[in-house]
Parts: structure tokens; sequence; C-alpha cells
């Protein structure tokens, strides 16, 4: 979980993602840094994250992502 | 049947709220779609075969790829790829039909498409990927996925809407409530005023201008540009204010497809703001598949192993950018100003895209504020001529005349000239467009500053409530762009 909230705090530079839930609501992640941030996530944990995972409710807090990123580990 | 005639207001959709209210809840449904299948049979007659057989493609895909996922011996990437069979199989069908009577006139083989097939043919495709993606269920119901596909205010010019926000409150068949019917009916006002007011007043100006633009100045070409800009806002945004209205007066909240475009801070950020649903839908289904495909990754991470990181994190998103941008000015139609328009777009989106960082770190360093009046004045200045550039070559009938036209505008410019120029509009014209044009900047200032202007009328008493909303009826009504030296203008974006 720390690596991913280092990589989402080098994202989004500024904006508070230890405690924020609305990444994607308030556009503190827009479609290139949700890119970025994917293709950091995959090469960090090993996962394929694809188009379907691509949702708001993936991606609008650091708790979320890493709920993202346990259950692709655990696909895999 | 057009949404900005009175009929539509004053005949079609209070018989069909009728009907509705007096049809028990549970078949509701049955009303409404036979509402829009009659509403589409009015316009497009018996091609509404092609809108039945999109229907049908889609349904059978839906349960097909729900039949395989529960019963399918394949696990994992073999399961995968027999979905994208049959997702593949349903999206060549219905975007086949799409093609086949949009873009085969470029190999001068003409149709007369269904209306509306390039927005419900976009819904098909994001159900049947949704389903496909498993983030939506494979409707059971064929009449739930058909009102989904067919609502009548919906169907002309969008907005595009997906299956998980609309299918179901448009099945449920929920009571009619005078608070939505007043709601509903004053958005529908609202969009008349900016038609009937302002977009088709200034139609005879754009028409003038841009069928004989060599006999104007380049001063009166330049306004009959803005003036192209203003009436497509005016129109497609007020086309808008009568659809959401219509949805809201059954009580089903469509999305908006507008939010004040003129206040964005930059070209991405406009089309954030400007025909929503069809920047959402490409975003969903055409950038995010390109920048995920294996190639694309693979291309990114040589250029990585190559450059570094700094040049490799644009590869992908550039690549899925080039396609929106081809995708959205292709949906347009089938002409070479509509793949410029496109392409125009990418080329600044990709621009901004690249020199975000340095632009702010020079900031920074030269102690500048990018929220100063100057920046903001800079900015806006900055997306006036990004904007009215892009409409003149959309509206222009072929890049020579685009370019033709913009070196008219910025090679024979004389203010002088504008007075004596004849843009079919008269000073009387000019007032009303202008004091319309000021009452709807001021509602979008309101509403970019986060006031519920409805809300903010609803809470006035009632003289001062009733007044304002006669205000606007007799505004259409005795102001509104029809009869002697006025005609019918057809909806803009009804015909893409």
């Amino acid at each position: 979980m720390e690596k991913l909230l280092e990589i989402l705090e080098e994202i989004a530079q500024g904006a508070d993602v230890r405690n924020c839930t609305t990444l994607i609501d308030d556009h503190i992640l827009d479609s290139f840094a949700i890119l970025s941030l994917v293709s950091e996530l995959e090469e960090e944990f090993d996962v394929e994250i694809s188009p379907a995972e691509l949702i708001p409710d993936n991606f609008n807090s650091a708790e979320k992502l890493w709920e993202m990123v346990c259950r692709l580990k655990g696909d895999n | 049947m057009s949404y900005h005639l009175l009929t539509y207001s004053l005949l079609f959709l209070p018989a069909v709220m009728l009907l509705y209210q007096l049809t028990p809840q549970k078949v509701r449904w049955i009303t409404l779609l036979a509402a829009d299948y009659i509403f589409f049979w009015l316009i497009s007659g018996g091609l509404i075969i092609w809108m039945l057989a999109a229907t049908l493609v889609t349904y059978v895909c839906g349960r097909v790829i729900a039949y395989v996922v529960e019963h399918s011996p394949a696990k994992g990437k073999e399961l995968v790829k027999q979905k994208r069979v049959i997702l593949g199989i349903g999206v060549i069908l219905t975007l086949g039909m799409l093609v086949v009577f949009k873009y085969l006139k470029v190999f001068g083989i003409t149709f007369i498409a269904p209306i509306g097939i390039s927005y419900y043919t976009l819904q098909t495709i994001s159900y049947m990927t949704d389903v496909y993606r498993g983030t939506v269920k494979a409707e059971t119901h064929i009449g739930r996925l058909a009102l989904y596909l067919s609502f009548f205010p919906q169907i002309m010019e969008g907005p595009i809407s997906r299956y998980s926000e609309t299918a179901h409150p448009l099945f449920s068949g929920k009571q009619l409530e005078f608070h939505n019917i007043a709601f509903g009916y004053q958005r529908i006002l609202w969009g008349l005023f900016k038609k009937m007011l302002i977009a088709d007043r200034l139609a005879p100006a754009v028409i003038k201008v841009f069928s004989g633009y060599e006999n104007y100045d380049g001063s009166a070409v330049a306004v009959g540009v803005v003036f192209y800009t203003i009436q497509l806002y005016m129109e497609f945004s007020g086309c808008m204010d009568i659809i959401i209205g219509t949805g809201e007066v059954f009580g089903i909240v469509l999305p908006e497809n507008f939010r004040q475009p003129f206040f964005a801070r930059n070209a991405s950020d406009f089309w954030r703001r400007w025909h929503i649903t069809l920047g959402t839908w490409l975003k969903d289904y055409v950038f995010y598949p390109v920048s995920l495909a294996k190639p694309v990754k693979k291309v990114a991470k040589s250029v990585k192993g190559k450059f570094g990181i700094g040049v490799s994190k644009f590869v992908a998103p550039t690549a899925a950018l080039f396609c929106v941008w081809l995708s959205n000015g292709i949906w347009h139609g089938a002409g070479w100003t509509y793949i410029f328009y496109g392409m125009y777009y990418f080329v600044l989106i990709f621009i901004e895209n690249i020199t975000e960082a340095p632009v702010k770190k020079f900031a920074e360093r030269k102690n500048i504020n990018m929220e100063g009046v100057a920046c903001k004045v800079l900015r806006g200045v900055k997306l006036f001529f990004i904007v009215n550039i892009g409409e003149l070559f959309f509206r222009a009938t072929s890049v020579a005349q685009g370019f033709s036209m913009l070196g008219r505008i910025f090679g024979k410019f004389h203010i002088s000239a504008l007075l004596e120029s004849n843009l079919g509009m008269d000073v009387y014209d000019v007032a009303l467009a202008f004091v319309g044009i000021v009452i709807v900047l001021l509602v979008d200032i309101l509403h970019e500053k986060g006031v519920s202007v409805r809300e903010k009328i609803a809470s006035l008493r009632l003289p001062l409530r009733w007044g304002v909303w006669y205000a606007v009826i007799l505004s259409v009504i005795i102001l509104g762009a029809y009869g002697a030296g006025y005609t019918v203008v057809d909806m803009i974006y009804a015909a893409y």
C-alpha cells in the first residue's frame, strides 16, 4: 500500500491522496494521469489492468486502487 | 416532427404524457416504447426496420456473451477470446449498418439514413462492450433494451446515454409528478428560447457568409464565423435542454451534454464541456482500449528503453488520442472537413499535453500568476480563436474553402467595411440576438458558479416567479425567429 501511495503522490502532485475519495469525481486524475498510474501499477505489482477496470469506483481513492490491485493479483 | 417545433412540445409530448399516465404502471414501458417507435416512424418511416434490426443484434449479442460466460468450459484467456469474437460480430453488424448508411456515399452510393443512427449505434456498442467487460448484466427483457436504444427525446441528437444510466428508470414506469412536469417544461422553454430567439435569428447571416464569403470583407467573414459558433452552441445546447427537459417530465435523468464550454481553460477542457457524452463515449470505448492495447504498450516499453519515461509516457496516450480524434471527425460525417476538424483538435490537445508541465515550471520560475486576470484574459482569447477556427472548418464545404475564408479574415480585414456588409440581419435582429446572448451568458456564469437558476426562480414569490416564466414564454412566441423572412431551421446535429 505504501508503494501505491508513493506512485499516486508522484502522479497526483499536491493532492491529499491518502484521504481523498474523489480522485476521479473531482478531476484530480485525468485520463492521462490514469494511464500513467495504470502503467506504473502494472509494472510495480505485475498485474494486467484491462479497460473494464477503468471505472471511477476503482480509481476514486488509494484504498479502492489497492483493493483492485489485490484482486487482480489474486486473479493471476 | 422535430423537438423545436411546437407540435412536439404542445401536441406530441402532452399526448404521450396523458397515455403514459392512463396506462397501469407495470405496462407503461409499452406506451413509452410505442411513442418511441411512432416518433421514429413519423421521421424515418419504414427505415425503422434498421433500428429494430440493431436492437435485435444488440440483444442477441448480450445474451450470447452471457450464455458463454455461464456455460462455456473455457476459462481465462480462452473465455476472453470467445467473448471477444461474439462482441466483434455484434459490433461489426451494428457498425456495419452505420457505415452503409453514412459512409458509402464516399463511393457514390447514397441511402437515406434512419434518423439518429449515429447516436443509437454508439449506444448499442457501449451496451455490448459493457456486457463483454462484465460491468453490466446482459438484458433478459428485450423491451427494456429497446426502450434504452430508442427513447424518443434522445433519438435525434443524443445525449448518448449508458445502459446503466437510463434503461431501468425508463422501464420502471414512474408516475408523472407535478414538480417534474413543471421543471421539465421550464427546461424545454429555455431550450426553445436559445433555439428560436438566438440560433435561428443568426442562421441567415451564417448561410450568407458561408455560401458567398468571396463577396464579403474579412471582418464580415469573421462575424459570420463567430455567429456560426454561437448558433451551433445555442442550437445544440438548446435542443439538449428540450431533450433533457422531456426526460425530466417522465422523471428520467438524462446525462448533460454541455457544461459552460466557453469558460474552459484550454482545448482539452473545452471538450470536457462540449458534447460531453460523445467525449466520454470515445474515452471509454476508444481512448482506454487503444492505450491499454498490447501492441501500444509494447511500443511504449521500447521507447522507454531508448528515450526514458519522460518520452515514453506520451506514447500510449498520443496513439489513443489520435484514434479518438480521427473517430470524432469521422463520426460527424464522410467529409475531409470533419477529418481535418478532428486532426486540428488532436494536434492542439497533443501540444497542450506536452507543453503543460514546462509552461507550469516556467511560470513558477518567473513568478507568473497563472490564475491572475491577465493570464485568464489571454487564455480566453486563445480559446476564442481555437474554437472559432475549428468551427470555421467544421462548417466549411471543403478544407480549401476553410483556408480561403481564414485567409480573407486575416488578409482582408477592414472593420469599416463591416457596417456596409449585408448579412441578412437588420438592427432589430442584431439587438434581439445580442440581448438573448447576454441573458444566456449570465445564466452560464451563474451555472459556472454552481447556482441553479431554476431553483432560484422557484424560490421567488409567486407573481415574480410567474413573471419570469411568462417573459420567457412571450419572448419565444413573439420574438422567436419565425414568420416572414424566416424559415424553420432544421436541427444541425440531427444530421450527424
